[in-house]
């Protein structure tokens, strides 16, 4: 059974991005590169890694099953993607002759700009849900309207996109840029995380990797602020 | 008509008006109409695309009537007619009711039966959840479910009525019966955690 709204949400999130790179340019060694010609390698790194680890989680025993982690619907631990994509990208930059740091910091923005367009989506696939109000969304099935957590949490992500790349070429360097573009997602996805609906009282995985990220990025952005502070940056 | 005439190398005179030659800003490229287009195009496929995604078909006309009968025990798996799944339904009228269909061959229903387990627990005992395996071999079933440790009732649908009845096109499937019984929700394919509590909650309101 073919999933139409996880499809239409993927292409928004590759397509969004690759049309923006025409303005926010990808710089290769020989000029301006295509964000699809170095996002799509570590995007499915990062897919069959996030994929592994949910499995490696939830249930072991599918880890031989090509059935079950081809199934990406059931769930992509979300933090270990990101490390493997950034660093197949960092590697496939270093391969080709461009400094590694340089290329992530100038993905991260586009980067955020596709997750942002994939939580929107969230409209093309089971709804988007969140707390009751009298303004939102009526997901199938349901008899009250839910604020649109997903919508939401994509907006957010693109003001920070935004900012985050305005940050290129400030002496912020590009560490900070990344992990700040890091920090904007990971706080995003800890809020949104308290609005979503979740069964049991705890808090959700996604919600407490996420808090744990945004606090390992804040003490990092710090480091590197305080370092850059100290040096001259050599990595911008 | 315009009379384009060469005024040194790099200027042209349309009508008296001299067009000069803008050298684009590096690292600056503005969108052409064909791309613009292009997005507006793309725009439109994909919110149709999505859209489509979003329609639900109507649900079935399905409505449990006969006598009640028990929920079967944890861990006895029974095989059930119609009537008799009909009867559980009766019985738990006062209560909504999660019925999910599943079978130990397919994937999706392996991931999300850990999920339902944990709905059944966290709802109970305001809410029921009733597994239906379906188009399966009762052994391979019964042991599948004591692999995942799965404690909430299931029964076991040997005649394929009650998938039949059911309107049942995809597995694993996902209904919710509202407390008065009538069918509020299907979902098609693996359930998400956001979905299944926003649904039960809306069922208990």
């Amino acid at each position: 059974m073919i999933d139409y709204g996880l499809l239409s949400s993927i292409i928004l999130a590759v397509g969004l991005p690759t049309l923006l790179a025409r303005q926010w340019r990808i710089t290769g060694p020989d000029g301006p590169v295509g964000f699809m010609d170095i996002a799509v390698g570590p995007a499915f790194a990062g897919l069959a890694a996030g994929r592994l680890t949910t499995l490696a989680l939830d249930d072991p025993q599918s880890i031989g099953s090509l059935s079950d982690l081809l199934i990406i619907r059931s769930g992509v631990e979300f933090w270990p993607a990101v490390l493997v994509a950034v660093a197949v990208l960092a590697v496939g930059a270093r391969r080709a002759g461009v400094r590694p740091l340089g290329r992530v910091a100038e993905v991260t923005p586009l980067s955020m700009v596709g997750y942002a367009a994939y939580e929107a989506a969230c409209l093309f696939r089971d709804g988007c849900y969140g707390p009751e109000s009298a303004v939102g969304l009526r997901a199938p099935g349901l008899s009250t309207t839910m604020l649109p957590v997903g919508v939401l949490m994509g907006i957010a992500v693109v003001v920070g996109a935004v900012v985050v790349h305005r940050m290129q070429g400030s002496p912020a360097g590009s560490m900070s840029v990344m992990l700040c573009g890091a920090l904007v997602v990971a706080v995003v996805r800890s809020v949104g995380s308290f609005w979503l609906p979740h069964i049991g009282t705890g808090l959700t995985r996604q919600h407490v990797s996420s808090i744990f990220v945004a606090a390992a990025l804040i003490v990092g952005l710090a480091v590197c602020v305080g370092r850059s502070g100290q040096e001259p940056d050599s990595t911008s | 008509m315009a009379d384009p005439t060469s005024v040194g190398d790099s200027q042209t005179t349309v009508r008296g008006v001299i067009l000069v030659p803008v050298e684009s800003t590096p690292g600056v490229r503005s969108f052409g109409l064909r791309q613009v287009l292009l997005v507006g195009l793309l725009t439109v496929v994909m919110a149709y695309v999505g859209l489509a995604a979003l329609r639900q078909p109507d649900l079935p006309a399905f409505v449990a009537s006969g006598e009640p009968v028990e929920l079967p025990v944890a861990g006895s798996v029974p095989e059930v007619s119609l009537a008799g799944f009909e009867g559980i339904l009766v019985g738990q009228r006062g209560r909504p009711v999660v019925v999910n269909i599943w079978a130990s061959w397919c994937a999706p229903c392996r991931t999300e039966m850990p999920l339902l387990q944990e709905a059944a627990t966290a709802f109970a005992p305001d809410v029921v959840v009733l597994g239906v395996v379906s188009n399966d071999d009762p052994g391979a079933a019964r042991a599948f479910l004591g692999e995942l440790g799965i404690t909430y009732p299931n029964v076991i649908d040997t005649t394929g009525r009650i998938r039949v009845a059911l309107g049942l096109t995809a597995y694993p499937t996902t209904y919710v019966f509202g407390a008065d019984g009538t069918m509020r929700a299907r979902v098609n394919g693996g359930i998400s955690e956001q979905r299944l509590a926003a649904l039960v909650r809306d069922a208990l309101r």
